[in-house]
């Protein structure tokens, strides 16, 4: 017993002090990281005029109103379901048409094959500001508070990073499965369909985490084509129940939280799998 | 297997629907741009284009606030440099040195990279004070330093360092995890042969561990240029520009100078100033990350 103090004991052991001074740096540090986080969420508990009172303490009670508030007064319910189903058409259309762009640029073969891909693939150097002012000169009336508009414009942004992450996964797949498809006499879209896409799976994963973070917070393109209230999303939505209800705090911490809690859970859930997507996803330029 | 492999068709049909996607609305927008910035135009769809030369560049370099918005960019790099890279590889050479239980720290400080900029921004602004009330102010004051407290986001000399600091807040958790990935890939007999030469603490750190992963450092400063050149939405949201112009960066000048002040020559050469410059630090991005590979 004695020796198992010695050995971690953290004023005698040096090794040991070491392991405790990390934990204490970093148990400090994550207190400091999480701060803002915890701030917003015990406020989106609180009545407005308490939150600014007794800003750490913990709420005395779980009251939903400024949820309530938010979410039927603030229109956040709207812009929650049509973030929603704008992420997904968005995500869907992504994934699908990128995925069958990279059949052919990873197991086929044909001649400009790898011009075709570094034409793709440059798109990732594209920044999304500098064709704001063309599109809303080319496509302005038409993209207008037109949501299927709206998802092509913002989808032609992902393709090529979708299209990058998704090549290298799908060269790697052994020829053997696929030949014995074709053997068996598959046409192209059974052997893409019912052996190519099941085994990247893993890839279109990564690549559909890093999509969904980027269309759930991009801000530019709501901003500038959508103007109906009724077709806004979450962003800015938010921005708009800011600017409506600027001394409602206890309503726009929770409307904070809400925004919040899609992609935190997603993390949660997919921890690894995120940070991957997130890092795959670090060459977009 | 060939015929199968180069069937011209099936390699068209399959490529056609990103290909005109990408091209319609990527391409095309991003050499109008270009094409743009040597017109002008007030905004209104039915009036035609008129064509004025360099006219739109000479502008932009003769525009006070152009210049502001460059110097701020210059200090959010150079800012965001100092503060993210620093404490990100820190934290994360501390979590390597774990076997277990980094997970936990790992989540907690990679969690705010996910979260919308947008509700981010906002809860930012809850912190320093848009209006009287703030968090900053009121913990001060509790903590009878109240005469400390002040107008964090109107006041010039520290309104663009309120957004830096949340703007590092939010991106820290990210180059953590860059680190992480490349200190846990040094080999144990590298740091082993270094602790028994007598490497240890800060010497082990700036000897060993930081030389290892100077690829990966570089690579990590060049996403925060790249990042910092882009950067909108929290500027956008935190401080729209203001007090008085003077935490404008490019993107959020542009947004303003087009579809503010119609002036769409103006905000042309902006975009294309932006394009330019994220070119060559993509171009140098990717010979990083190539090297890396190899």
């Amino acid at each position: 017993m004695s020796s198992f103090f010695e050995k971690y004991n953290p004023i005698t052991n040096s090794k040991a002090r070491g392991k405790f001074l990390t934990y204490i740096f970093l148990s400090a540090f994550s207190i400091i990281a999480l701060f803002p986080l915890y701030f917003v969420f015990i406020s989106a508990f609180k009545k407005s005029s308490d939150i600014f009172l007794n800003p750490l303490a913990f709420p005395n009670t779980f009251n939903l109103d400024n949820f309530r508030r938010a979410w039927e007064l603030g229109n956040i319910s709207v812009y929650f379901r049509n973030s929603v189903i704008y992420t997904g058409v968005t995500l869907i259309v992504i994934l699908l048409v990128s995925t069958f762009a990279t059949y052919p640029l990873s197991r086929m073969k044909f001649r400009f094959q790898s011009v075709v891909f570094i034409f793709f693939i440059s798109g990732m150097m594209i920044p999304i500001q500098s064709t704001i002012i063309p599109l809303s000169y080319t496509f302005g009336k038409i993209a207008k508070d037109n949501i299927p508009m709206i998802v092509l414009l913002f989808a032609a942004f992902q393709i090529p990073i979708t299209i990058f992450l998704l090549n290298g996964f799908m060269k790697g797949i052994p020829v053997e499965l696929e030949e014995a498809a074709i053997i068996d006499g598959c046409t192209h879209f059974e052997v893409f369909w019912k052996v190519i896409i099941p085994l990247s799976t893993p890839a279109i994963v990564t690549a559909a985490i890093f999509n969904f973070l980027s269309i759930w917070n991009n801000l530019l393109f709501p901003l500038v084509f959508i103007s109906k209230k009724n077709l806004q999303v979450m962003s800015i939505g938010l921005l708009s129940f800011f600017a409506e209800m600027t001394s409602d705090y206890g309503g726009v911490m929770a409307a904070i939280v809400v925004a919040m809690v899609p992609p935190l859970l997603a993390y949660i859930l997919l921890q690894e799998k995120v940070e991957k997507g997130l890092m795959a996803g670090s060459i977009k330029g | 297997m060939d015929i199968y492999r180069k069937k011209l068709s099936v390699i068209v049909l399959f490529l056609l629907p990103a290909f005109i996607i990408y091209f319609i609305f990527g391409v095309v927008p991003i050499v109008q741009s270009v094409y743009f910035s040597f017109f002008e135009w007030p905004g209104i769809f039915g009036v035609a284009l008129k064509p004025v030369g360099f006219k739109n560049f000479i502008n932009m370099v003769n525009y006070k606030e152009f210049w502001i918005a460059v110097k701020n960019v210059l200090i959010f790099t150079v800012l965001n440099i100092i503060i993210q890279i620093p404490i990100g590889y820190f934290l994360a050479i501390l979590l390597s040195s774990f076997c277990k239980g980094y997970r936990f720290f790992k989540t907690v400080f990679f969690s705010s990279v996910v979260l919308p900029i947008t509700a981010t921004a906002l809860l930012w602004k809850f912190i320093w004070g848009a209006n009287e009330n703030g968090l900053l102010n009121v913990l001060l004051t509790k903590i009878g330093l109240g005469e400390l407290s002040a107008a964090w986001m109107l006041q010039p000399s520290t309104a663009l360092l309120t957004v830096i600091i949340a703007n590092a807040w939010c991106g820290l958790g990210y180059h953590m995890t860059i680190g992480f990935a490349a200190v846990t890939g040094i080999s144990e007999d590298v740091l082993e042969s270094a602790q028994i030469d007598g490497a240890t603490g800060l010497r082990r750190i700036f000897l060993i561990i930081v030389p290892m992963i100077w690829e990966s450092i570089r690579t990590s400063i060049v996403l925060v240029i790249i990042g910092s050149l882009k950067v909108f939405d929290i500027v956008f949201v935190m401080t729209e520009g203001g007090p008085n112009g003077i935490t404008h960066v490019l993107s959020t000048l542009l947004y303003y100078e087009a579809f503010k002040y119609n002036n769409y020559g103006l905000g042309s050469a902006i975009s294309v100033t932006i394009f330019a410059l994220s070119i060559v630090m993509a171009i140098i991005s990717l010979r990083l990350t190539r090297q890396k590979e190899l």
